[in-house]
């Protein structure tokens, strides 16, 4: 059975004119992690905070485990939040502050003691119990508020952009403790990154936002390696997709004055095309420095290195493109490249303003 | 470091001693014996006393109406801070909030009784204690009442900023987790703000407890209800000698200083560390 559900929610906040989100559609099954991906602004936080009851639904319904939960306040939906800001109440000590909720619900002082050491032992914040959150790191600011959290035992986990203004050292292990923990727990979690290495670890399915609508939903390898569009196919994936903006004609793609006969690796969409847009991402991307059919003939610009791999870009009829190198290759600027696409990681879209994908 | 400019340093040695050279003529002549104060012409006034002594300080405190004006003053000045927090704090935290049509000039009309001079406004407050249903209420509470009337206006304002210094996430993480507005603005808003809170109680009680005109008019049928300032007046009516006056100003001066003290503790930096990032 579907846990949340949300269909063709929108929201308008009351001093604007134009939807914030509009037409959400999700199905969340129990126990799923969702993460919600998009450009600033695009209102993945409002969604969050619909689900969560901070903000009121302005169209479309909402459903909590079989119930609609449009009207029902934050309190009575069986979920828990942590946000960006953690939001802990710098009034009170950390044990104070992961039992608040349960003293509010009114469990008696045995059970939020019991509730309280669990927590501290799975967030490994033993010994800090009477601090205040001015005295905690940043990661244990995060795991309070993950903790105050969970001993609520939520049916559906809020959680937006929360590892956001760790170091990346910090990141990458409340990451690992999020995945246990989710798995432990068994929760379902909806979840708000920028982090795309986050989003591809963390999820079972991934939604794309792009200006207050969804363009995908899909497992993280489906929003990877088939993307609708060329905005998903240039959002997902760092260092991003090369394009090249061209058209299809008499056996040839042609890009900036450039034509590339189509066979080997680059073969043309089935369905007819004219203008359209060539993406193929920097790994999929081999240079090879003789002429070679169904490359993309260009000249070294310089190498980019990163440490584990090097990027080397080419200037291809008047853009830069990248492809993945070994580390340490070594190739002197201004020599004619031709950059080889790996068979079938090559992806059409339509020349227009929407750039759907063409098969 | 850079070195203090000689300009500035000027400026601060005549600021320095603009505020303490009364303080010290106040002190002085609070410890002043006879001879120190009554020279007849004969000698100058010496800048210290020839025989210190505390009797004015003394004489004072055997004084029953004394204690009496001092007990009042205190008393007055707590109810003033209970009232005008009570009901300053809740204000202060909706305007803080909730944006209206009209938000600008309801601030303004907050103000604006104290745009006008106390000897005007006093008139027509007092008036209104003068008759039902207010006269029943005890003078104590009429006087407290009129001078709730002077800083709430003041620590309205001055809450405001202290509640739009408080991350709005507190609240709905609160609302999430099951508390009621009530609930979250007493357990929650309120601790958060109190330090900030306390400027705003400090100055209440120094206003009230400096407070004159409106005390005088509402003690005047009513002497149980007057307080140190009133009573200060009262003293001065029989012209007694500059150091039982000099006394009497450094006694009313202590309550103010200790108050502040006091609350200026609970002031500490930081009031929302470690609540957001
Ligand atoms: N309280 C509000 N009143 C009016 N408009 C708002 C309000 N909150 C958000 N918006 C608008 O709604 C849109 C979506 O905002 P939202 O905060 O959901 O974006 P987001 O995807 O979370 O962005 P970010 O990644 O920067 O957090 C934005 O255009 C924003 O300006
Ligand atoms: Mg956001």
């Amino acid at each position: 059975m579907s846990h949340v559900v949300l269909r063709g929610v929108g929201k308008r906040y009351p001093n604007s004119q134009r939807f914030a989100v509009r037409n959400i559609n999700l199905e969340l099954a129990r126990g799923e992690f969702l993460t919600l991906v998009g450009p600033s602004g695009c209102g993945k936080s409002t969604t969050l905070r619909m689900i969560a009851g901070l903000e009121e639904i302005t169209e479309g319904d909402l459903y909590i485990a079989g119930r609609r939960a449009n009207d029902l306040p934050p309190k009575d939906r069986n979920i828990a939040m942590v946000f960006q800001s953690y939001a802990l109440f710098p009034h009170m000590t950390v044990a104070a502050n992961i039992v608040f909720g349960l003293k509010v619900k009114g469990v008696p002082p045995a059970e939020r003691q019991r509730k309280l050491e669990w927590a501290c032992e799975l967030l490994d914040l033993k010994g800090l119990e009477h601090r205040r959150p001015a005295e905690l790191s940043g990661g244990q600011r995060q795991r309070v508020a993950l903790g105050r959290a969970l001993v609520l035992e939520p049916e559906v986990l809020l959680l937006d952009e929360p590892l956001s203004n760790l170091d990346a050292k910090l990141r990458l292990r409340m990451r690992t403790e999020l995945k246990n923990l989710h798995r432990k727990l068994g929760l379902t979690v909806i979840y708000v990154t920028h982090d795309q290495a986050e989003a591809m670890t963390l999820s079972d399915r991934i939604a794309v936002y792009d200006n207050g609508r969804i363009v995908q939903v899909g497992t993280p390898e489906e929003v990877y390696y088939d993307p609708v569009n060329r905005f998903v196919a240039g959002f997902i994936g760092a260092p991003p997709m090369n394009f090249f903006d061209g058209w299809l004609e008499g056996g040839a793609f042609v890009t900036g004055g450039v034509r590339v006969p189509l066979g080997h690796g680059l073969q043309p969409p089935r369905e007819p095309a004219g203008a359209v847009t060539l993406g193929v991402r920097p790994e999929d991307l081999t240079p090879v420095y003789e002429e070679t059919p169904g490359a993309l003939p260009g000249r070294v610009a310089f190498i980019e290195r990163l440490g584990s791999d090097d990027y080397l870009v080419v200037e291809v009829a008047g853009i830069l493109a990248q492809a993945r190198v070994p580390a340490g290759t070594r190739v002197e600027s201004g020599r004619p490249v031709w950059l080889v696409p790996r068979p079938g990681r090559v992806y059409w879209f339509a020349g227009d303003e929407e750039g759907r994908r063409l098969r | 470091m850079k070195r203090i400019r000689l300009g500035w340093a000027l400026g601060l040695a005549v600021a320095l001693f603009m505020i303490l050279f009364p303080l010290y003529i106040l002190f002085k002549y609070s410890i002043a014996d006879r001879a120190s104060i009554v020279t007849g012409g004969r000698y100058p006034e010496p800048l210290w006393p020839f025989a210190p002594t505390f009797e004015m300080y003394r004489y004072l405190v055997s004084r029953g109406d004394f204690w009496a004006a001092g007990v009042t003053s205190v008393r007055i000045a707590l109810y003033t801070v209970a009232l005008s927090l009570t009901l300053g704090a809740p204000a202060a935290y909706a305007l803080a909030r909730y944006r209206f049509a009209g938000y600008g000039v309801l601030i303004f009309t907050l103000l604006s009784l104290r745009l006008f001079p106390d000897i005007a406004t006093v008139i027509p407050v007092v008036e209104r204690f003068y008759k039902p249903p207010l006269n029943a209420l005890p003078v104590e509470v009429q006087v407290a009442l009129a001078h709730t009337l002077l800083s709430l206006p003041y620590v309205i304002f001055m809450s405001i900023g202290v509640f739009q210094g408080i991350p709005k996430d507190l609240e709905e993480q609160a609302a999430i987790l099951g508390c009621s507005r009530l609930y979250t603005f007493t357990r929650i808003l309120l601790p958060v703000a109190a330090p900030g809170l306390a400027a705003g109680a400090i100055y209440t009680f120094l206003l009230s407890w400096n407070e004159f005109i409106f005390a005088y008019y509402l003690t005047f049928t009513n002497p149980e209800g007057a307080t140190l300032p009133v009573y200060l007046l009262r003293v001065m009516a029989w012209t007694p000698q500059k150091n039982l006056l000099a006394a009497l100003a450094v006694v009313i001066s202590v309550p103010v200083i200790l108050f502040s003290f006091l609350v200026q503790k609970y002031m500490q930096a930081g009031l929302t560390a470690g609540a957001v990032k």
